[in-house]
């Protein structure tokens, strides 16, 4: 039992989504939306219609969230972390081995993996025409630890992270301050409100 | 160029060790800040709504902060418990290495899983402050939210009812009404208007 939980742990995987902040975040909302909701609908001191209420605003703000941070956030701030490093940090020659910072990802996807499982996914059909230039794919393919590249990593991490504050703390509120009300008022919730006294406080 | 080389070494750094709770204890931060700002400048709301709905978001951020860096935390520490050779070698060579059969075939098993194990304490520690986080997020923070908020609302109501109380309320209306069946006199009216704005006297 607890050789297999340390073998789960070990997963490589696993290990690079707890280090990518837009795949980490993107979890952590999704977990968001069903536990708050679900904690207030259990809660027995709220009335029936304010918990209804309350539970179907949170999960409605929390799906915006994630729904603004994936389409919006996301895309743009890791390609502009990327780009501005490369013209900040002119003295790194790393950046121009990529083509973008979708390739650097799957790079590192690769060379987070054992020397054996990078293996046998690069000669994958999906992966068999990856990263033949500037060296990349012997240096996956020849050594035990490929270099990973942690200046362009942070980077992008931390492009992904101004982002996913930007995001979440500041535009996410304002959209669903808009789009949360028409979508309960939708879903029959605000309506009740003028007839049962639903308390909108909760 | 100094501020470049910060930025350097910043990102290296997040590039080398991206913590799960960086990104979450950065968003709750500004969270905790922006939130209630923009639920306070909502000019359509009731302003006891709108005060009660700030404190409230106030709070689940200063909950959250330092629930996430303690699970996080608190979750990775358990990778040193994980992370021994006997969670990544045979259970049976693992007894005989114990009982003291040092043949060649058992000291190489165990040599390979303590590799394995010392390879895997840094994969294994994010993982679990990641399972830390997604912990916090989907049960203690919601859970706690529950328990202390209410209480702390509750007793914010109640001192603001006795606030209202001890306030002298001027009815404008009660002048006119006769008391005891009987009208007041006339010179006991006030002729300053009661509505509108004031200007000037008393």
């Amino acid at each position: 039992m607890i050789s297999a939980l340390a073998n789960g742990l070990s997963n490589s995987t696993l290990a690079n989504i707890a280090q990518n902040t837009t795949a980490s975040v993107s979890i952590e909302t999704t977990l968001k939306s069903i536990g708050r909701p679900g904690f207030i609908l259990i809660d027995n001191e709220i009335s029936p219609a304010t918990k209804k209420y309350a539970a179907a605003k949170e999960f409605l703000y929390q799906a915006t969230c994630l729904a603004i941070y994936l389409a919006l956030i996301t895309p743009v701030f890791k390609k502009g972390a990327f780009a501005l490093g490369k013209k900040i940090f002119k003295d790194a020659p790393e950046f121009a081995k990529f083509k973008g910072a979708s390739e650097f990802l799957d790079y590192h996807n690769f060379a987070s993996k054992s020397k054996t499982n990078r293996r046998a996914n690069l000669i994958k059909d999906y992966a068999k025409n990856k990263f033949r230039h500037d060296g990349l794919r012997d240096e996956l393919w020849s050594k035990d630890k490929p270099e990973k590249y942690p200046l362009i990593k942070g980077t992008v991490e931390l492009g992904s992270l101004i982002g996913s504050v930007l995001g979440l703390a500041i535009l996410a509120p304002q959209i669903s301050h808009y789009t949360i009300h028409p979508m309960l008022r939708a879903l029959g919730l605000e309506k009740k409100q003028k007839t049962e006294k639903i308390d909108t406080k909760a | 160029m100094a501020i470049t080389d910060a930025f350097k070494k910043i990102c290296t750094k997040l590039g080398n060790n991206n913590k799960p709770t960086y990104v979450v204890m950065a968003i709750a931060t500004v969270k905790g800040i922006c939130r209630p700002l923009f639920t306070m400048m909502d000019k359509k709301e009731n302003p006891e709504t709108k005060k009660y709905t700030a404190i409230r978001e106030g709070l689940t951020e200063i909950i959250a902060i330092p629930v996430y860096w303690a699970c996080g935390e608190l979750s990775g520490k358990f990778a040193h418990l994980l992370a021994k050779p006997k969670n990544f070698m045979d259970k049976k060579l693992y007894k005989k290495y114990k009982n003291g059969f040092h043949n060649s075939k058992v000291i190489n098993a165990y040599e390979n899983a303590k590799e394995l194990a010392e390879n895997n304490l840094p994969k294994m520690n994010k993982n679990l402050m990641f399972i830390g986080v997604c912990g916090a997020a989907l049960f203690v923070i919601p859970a706690l939210c529950s328990v202390a908020i209410r209480p702390l609302m509750n007793q914010l109501q109640k001192r603001n009812a006795k606030k209202e109380q001890a306030k002298p309320v001027y009815n404008y209306y009660n002048q006119v009404l006769p008391k005891n069946g009987e009208y007041k006199r006339l010179s006991s009216f006030s002729n300053v208007p009661q509505y509108g704005m004031k200007v000037g006297g008393v």
